[in-house]
């Protein structure tokens, strides 16, 4: 029989490994699909993924097992990503995912013999364009749409006011849509 | 298309993000299905929330076993860390740090009874001194001699000036051997049972305050 979450973070906490990597099998799908989603990135993805679980390894002794275990991945996995995103754009400057280069990119495919996009490249364009997001718009989109979570408990991952992640939702959903826009023209062409 | 935005634009995508009160997203519906700028706007909302639904990602095999291994390099590494006593926030760190205060006190404590008993050792750094000297002349004799008159000249002011160094020195050392002795009679002043009834307490009282702390994170 599976152990439930809070029995393997009270082993975890006693030092069990076996405890904590089952703890890490269960959630390394969520933390690594947040990750990848802000940075547009698989390879800085696995890394930050990886950097949670270590940090979440040493910070367990302090948890508390009444608290909701997800968000506080949520809330780590979204503060070390943003701390790569800002070492990023340091050393290599602003990294903006631009709107020409996602049109670009459209249009290559539209002049390709298989018009249609393939699922994967929709997803992977996608993700480019949330990229291109001012940051703070990021988190909470990604946490909404594909971690399909309330305005509430995004307020709570972010800690911000609920007022706040409703404006930037909105803010972020209007820039996506005009970045989106040819995107979606294509689909309903084809 | 009209130029005047309908009110229940604002509505539409907190409606298909299910966030709705139940009567406004009921009144909302009933909206839809009459305004056709809404109902193409949810049409194209729609289009936007089903291109950002974004599949669930894996990160490959051996995700777990790499963490687990970047777990295991780094307690290899706090292990050689373990004596740094800058890391207080785990209470392991803590008792370390009270036992290596208490290494450094026995060691002082050591080093002065040491110097007490045989204050004379002070009188190795002459000798070393000499030693170098010897060492230097040896060496000034096999230079050509206007190099050697000039090294030996620089070399005496050299001398002179350790020499300065060494007195002072000679003098806090001293001056730490009057410590060292001012805290001998104080010891004196106390009875050994007396010291060694405290000592002991000292010792579990430790003893017990590290369970404690072990107590509190478990
Ligand atoms: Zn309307």
């Amino acid at each position: 029989m599976s152990k439930t979450d809070e029995e393997l973070i009270v082993l975890s906490q006693q030092g069990d490994e076996t405890a904590f990597a089952e703890l890490v099998e269960r959630y390394q799908n969520k933390v690594y699909t947040l990750a990848v989603h802000l940075l547009a990135d698989r390879e800085e993805g696995r890394d930050v993924a990886q950097e949670v679980f270590i940090r979440v390894y040493h910070a367990l002794p302090r948890f508390r097992t009444d608290a909701d275990f997800l968000p506080w991945l949520y809330t780590i996995t979204a503060n070390i990503a943003r701390d790569r995103w800002r070492r990023r754009k340091r050393e290599k400057g602003t990294i903006r995912v631009s709107l020409d280069e996602i049109n670009a990119e459209l249009a290559d495919h539209r002049f390709s013999p298989e018009s249609v996009l393939v699922k994967k490249d929709v997803s992977l364009m996608v993700e480019k364009a949330i990229a291109s997001l001012p940051w703070d718009y990021r988190i909470p989109i990604v946490l909404r749409h594909s971690h399909e979570l309330s305005y509430e408990e995004i307020a709570e991952i972010m800690k911000i006011p609920l007022n706040t992640v409703k404006t930037r939702i909105r803010r972020g959903r209007l820039l996506l849509k005009d970045i989106l826009a040819p995107m979606l023209e294509q689909r309903r062409d084809s | 298309m009209t130029d005047k935005r309908c009110v229940y634009q604002e509505q539409i995508t907190t409606y298909l993000d299910g966030e709705l009160e139940r009567e406004t997203a009921a009144q909302f519906k009933k909206h839809i299905e009459s305004c056709p700028q809404c109902s193409q706007e949810l049409k194209e909302w729609e289009g936007v929330f089903d291109l950002l639904k974004l599949p669930e990602e894996e990160p490959g095999p051996g995700f777990t076993k790499s963490v687990l291994n970047a777990l295991h390099r780094q307690k290899g590494e706090t292990a050689d860390l373990k004596q740094n006593p800058l890391i207080l926030h785990d209470p392991w760190n803590i008792k370390n740090l009270t036992l290596v205060l208490s290494a450094i006190f026995l060691l002082a404590f050591s080093i002065t009874s040491w110097l007490l008993t045989g204050a004379e050792q002070l009188l190795l750094i002459h000798h070393i001194s000499r030693f170098v000297g010897i060492f230097v002349d040896t060496v000034f004799s096999l230079l050509p001699a206007p190099l050697a008159a000039w090294l030996y000249q620089v070399g005496n002011y050299l001398s002179l000036f350790a020499d300065a160094v060494l007195t002072g020195l000679q003098q806090k050392l001293l001056l730490l051997l009057s410590w060292g002795e001012t805290f001998f009679m104080l010891i004196r002043l106390l009875p050994p049972t007396a010291w060694v009834f405290m000592l002991v307490t000292g010792f579990i009282a430790c003893l017990i305050l590290g369970r404690l702390l072990e107590n509190k994170t478990a």
